[in-house]
């Protein structure tokens, strides 16, 4: 049945069309929610990765790098 | 160690410590995942070795016996490498043709995969804030996994393929991967985020979420197959229609396994190594829901100028271009998530790997919607521009990414510290220097391929008639292909080098860290659960749209895992039939040819032998509608000449001639039989390797019979009586094959009865029939035939076109 229907179609070109405007729609759509979402809940979720949760040595590296940048923003300020 | 970052803000209720739960992290999975990429890149790396010096031993051993290499090596030297050389690639298992899938799953397979795994486990339980669902499952999982590798390291060089790029291993393996892939990983991770912690899904688990559901589809629908055989089947589609459903899978598995979870991991490791939060979580957004909605368009740019319908390769053209957008969007996001922290890059080498790795992730995805231009595809395709493209994706992007997220997670998953920066460093410098190596030479050999294959001369004829000129011109440019790419294993070989002495620095028992956070509520109580409407006094329609843009319903999707799958599989699924249900059901997009016929027994034998031996890993068998190709290689190839081809030969690539018409320009037994022995023979200066096991081997004859039933359960043509007597056919189609070659080569009369039982003879009969059929009359009994496969469509389609 399904084969009598689709070789009944024709133009099967609209089927292009037809993927076009919904790309168009759901993109818009993406676009403008992304663009109304508030900026806090953004920004958490932009954080989400940086929990503190790498273990001992993935914590202690953290803490040497924090304190390398702290250095160097001293330095930097004395400079 | 508390969760205290969940218990402050607004969409997590505040809870008092005792009602926090408290659990830890596998890490072990981790490691495990995270040492099988390392030695199965460094597997998959190597075979690229060998099969990049395969493409130039005759110049290799011709240097070392009167060239530069013979200059500077003593000859003893020269003779023992030349001998070593002889014997290592005599073996019909180490072929070009047979290790070059072995190359391309391993890499893809073992190496990427094994690197998705080991991402997706230490991202998903640090997401989620919950441990694994099973640890059982994750376990099975991963000797599950790495038993289909070494099910596959040890079939493809045995000549067990389907020949689908990609997609080669045969239907038990494939069973083995759809169960563990969908039922045990697929599973196990969609558990975790049921039962997670964290109300947000972060978008490194969206992409993994489109991962395993599309990879399942794409692997499960491009594998359907009936098996005549143990180790030996057919897929469900032929020709035209099995060319798109391999490179709908063969894109999207680039797509799908090689982009989205690897963009789930940069989504969450750069930030990471950065310290910095992901720069615009917005743009993630729009870059996850565009790929997931586009990329499974794009696959018919692969078959432009095909006998694929040419709406179907437009619309895979187009699509492809419109990948720019969400690729770049995603590498600027990822590039910008390093703000304030590029003076970090020139210290740690995670983070350099990780800016190469984005830099190639753009470079690649800039390419590749170039590449499915028509017009330049009508250039780039079957040469070598493809292979560089590739490689430029998969080392580049795939490799350093993997490499990069390695270095950062050695020594927080053995809590050890890394036990040499400088030898990271070096592995990045090698592997940088390896890559534009490759790439670049291989840039050139592709450009020069295809400007050749296509000169014309004053007279408007080839200027390189003779196929192996072109091969000839860009041997150089193997040979740099080759350095790079040693360059880059020894890279590899010091980043495992590294990592062992990091391993042996681990303490004697790992330290596991607790975690406390507060379960999830069954029903979500945040702000954004239900959206009201603002509006009063107007219709109920507008109360809804005003709901509607509020956009809480994007809100949900992130929080409700099993709602957001449907979602991706929705987009995927839609995508995917739009294209798929006009290929298939509407006849007139593969017209069929009245002259074409099945194969007979013993072609269709002598066609699993060409399958086996992997010859579309160098020969295609598509002629284009391009005049330079088919003053090259005859009338162009026709959808209806394919429709008994299960699976499809067009290949990819042509290191070698298109055969698409060898029957009609080759018709001679002793040429192939002469050249299959010794291929400069009949070819000089051949790149192709010798096959004398091919006039050794006997034919699986017992076998025939089954391979004849499953192409009639494919609604192949067969009558009752080739069925019944497929063998007897067959025997004496040998018999007329190797009278002819005797007829030519007297000398072969005294081993003739042990040729006629040989795979060669069965291959020999295939490669003459190849593009005869449409020289042939039409068979007007046949052409009675109603209802079956070979069903004639026109009288007009009987009678092919003539030129371009």
């Amino acid at each position: 049945m399904f084969k009598d229907v689709l070789n009944s179609l024709g133009d099967y070109t609209i089927f292009a069309e037809i993927a076009l405007v919904i790309f168009f729609i759901v993109f818009v759509a993406v676009g403008i929610k992304v663009m109304i979402n508030p900026r806090k809940d953004m920004d958490h979720m932009a954080d989400l990765p940086n929990e503190h949760d790498d273990g001992p040595v993935g914590e202690e590296m953290r803490d040497e790098l924090e304190q390398k940048e702290k250095e160097k923003g001293k330095d930097h300020d004395a400079q | 160690m508390t969760n205290d970052t969940v218990l402050g803000k607004d969409s997590a209720p505040q809870v008092s410590e005792d009602q926090l739960e408290h659990f830890s992290y596998d890490d072990k999975i981790v490691r495990m995942f995270l040492t099988a990429m390392l030695v199965w890149g460094i597997v998959a790396f190597l075979v690229g070795l060998i099969v990049a010096i395969e493409l130039f031993l005759p110049s290799l051993k011709e240097s070392l016996l009167n060239g530069v290499l013979a200059s500077i090596l003593p000859a003893v030297f020269s003779d023992m490498f030349v001998n070593l050389i002889d014997k290592f690639f005599s073996i019909e298992y180490l072929t070009f043709a047979r290790l070059r899938p072995l190359h391309t799953n391993a890499a893809i397979f073992a190496f990427a995969g094994n690197a998705i795994f080991a991402a997706v486990y230490y991202s998903t339980q640090r997401l989620c804030k919950a441990r694994m669902w099973s640890d059982k499952l994750s376990k099975m999982h991963f000797w599950g996994w790495q038993l289909i590798i070494v099910s596959a390291a040890l079939t493809l060089p045995l000549g067990i393929t389907q020949s689908k790029e990609y997609a080669e291993l045969e239907w038990p393996i494939d069973i083995a991967i759809a169960v563990v892939w969908l039922g045990i990983f697929g599973g196990n991770f969609m558990m975790t985020v049921l039962k997670r912690r964290e109300r947000h899904m972060y978008v490194s688990i969206w992409f993994y979420i489109a991962t395993i559901v599309t990879v399942a589809l794409l692997h499960v629908f491009n594998n359907l197959v009936v098996p005549s055989g143990f180790l030996k089947s057919y897929p469900i589609y032929a020709g035209v229609q099995d060319a798109f459903m391999q490179w709908w899978y063969g894109h999207n598995a680039v797509a799908f396994f090689l982009t989205t979870p690897f963009l789930g991991l940069m989504y969450y490791f750069l930030p990471k190594a950065a310290d910095r939060p992901v720069f615009s979580y917005r743009l993630s957004i729009i870059h996850f829901w565009s790929l997931v909605f586009i990329y499974i368009w794009a696959g018919p740019h692969h078959l432009h100028y095909t006998a694929l319908p040419d709406w179907a390769s437009s619309l895979g053209m187009l699509f492809s271009l419109m990948l720019w957008m969400p690729s770049w969007g995603g590498m600027i996001n990822g590039l910008l998530t390093l703000r304030g922290a590029w003076h970090k890059v020139l210290s740690d080498p995670v983070l350099k790997f990780f800016v190469v790795a984005i830099t190639f992730y753009g470079m690649s995805t800039f390419e590749g919607p170039l590449l499915s231009i028509k017009s330049v595809n009508a250039l780039s395709h079957y040469t070598d521009w493809t292979i560089a493209h590739v490689h430029a994706g998969a080392l580049g992007w795939n490799g350093f990414m993997a490499f990069g997220m390695l270095y950062w997670l050695a020594p927080r998953i053995f809590q050890a510290k890394l036990w040499s920066q400088k030898m990271a460093n070096a592995h990045f410098w090698m592997a940088t220097i390896g890559i534009l190596l490759y790439v670049l030479s291989i840039y050139v050999a592709g450009l020069t391929q295809g400007l050749m294959w296509r000169a014309i001369d004053d007279n408007g004829q080839l200027q390189y008639a003779d196929f192996i000129v072109t091969i000839d011109s860009i041997i150089p440019m193997y040979y740099v292909r080759a350095l790079g790419g040693g360059l880059f294993l020894v890279g590899a070989l010091a980043c495992a080098f590294n990592y062992f002495m990091t391993w042996k620095n681990r303490p004697a028992k790992y330290d596991e860290p607790t975690y406390a956070a507060a379960p999830l509520k069954k029903v979500y109580e945040g702000k954004e659960a239900t959206a009201e409407a603002r509006l009063e006094g107007v219709a109920d329609m507008a109360k809804a749209i005003d709901k509607f843009n509020q956009f809480k319903w994007h809100r949900r999707w992130e929080r409700l895992p099993v709602r957001f799958t449907i979602f991706v599989v929705i987009s995927v699924v839609v995508a995917s039939l739009f294209e798929i249900i006009p290929t298939f059901l509407i006849r007139s997009n593969v017209p069929t040819i009245a002259s074409v016929k099945p194969y007979t027994p013993l072609e269709l034998a002598g066609r699993d032998v060409y399958i086996a031996e992997g010859c579309y890993n160098c020969h295609s068998q598509m002629i284009r509608p391009i005049f330079a190709e088919e003053l090259r290689y005859g009338e162009y190839s026709k959808p209806g000449e394919f429709v008994y081809d299960h699976p499809h030969q067009w290949g990819s690539r042509r290191i070698g001639p298109d055969l698409a018409r060898e029957g009609v320009t080759r018709p001679s037994a002793v040429w192939h039989y002469r050249h299959f022995l010794n291929p400069p023979d009949t070819s000089p200066r051949s790149v192709m390797p010798p096959y004398p096991w091919l006039f050794e081997k006997e034919l699986a004859w017992s076998s025939i019979k089954t391979r004849v039933w499953a192409m009639r359960a494919l609604g192949v043509p067969y009558s009752d009586e080739e069925y019944a007597n497929a063998r007897e056919l067959a025997e004496e189609q040998a018999k007329d094959v190797v009278a002819k070659l005797v007829a030519d080569a007297p000398s072969l009369a005294r081993k003739a009865k042990d040729l006629e039982k040989t795979e060669g003879i069965a291959l020999i009969a295939y490669l003459q029939r190849l593009g005869t059929d449409i020289t042939k009359e039409v068979d007007e009994d046949a052409a009675d035939v109603k209802d079956t496969a070979n069903e004639v469509a026109s009288d007009k389609e009987a009678k092919p076109e003539v030129g371009g």
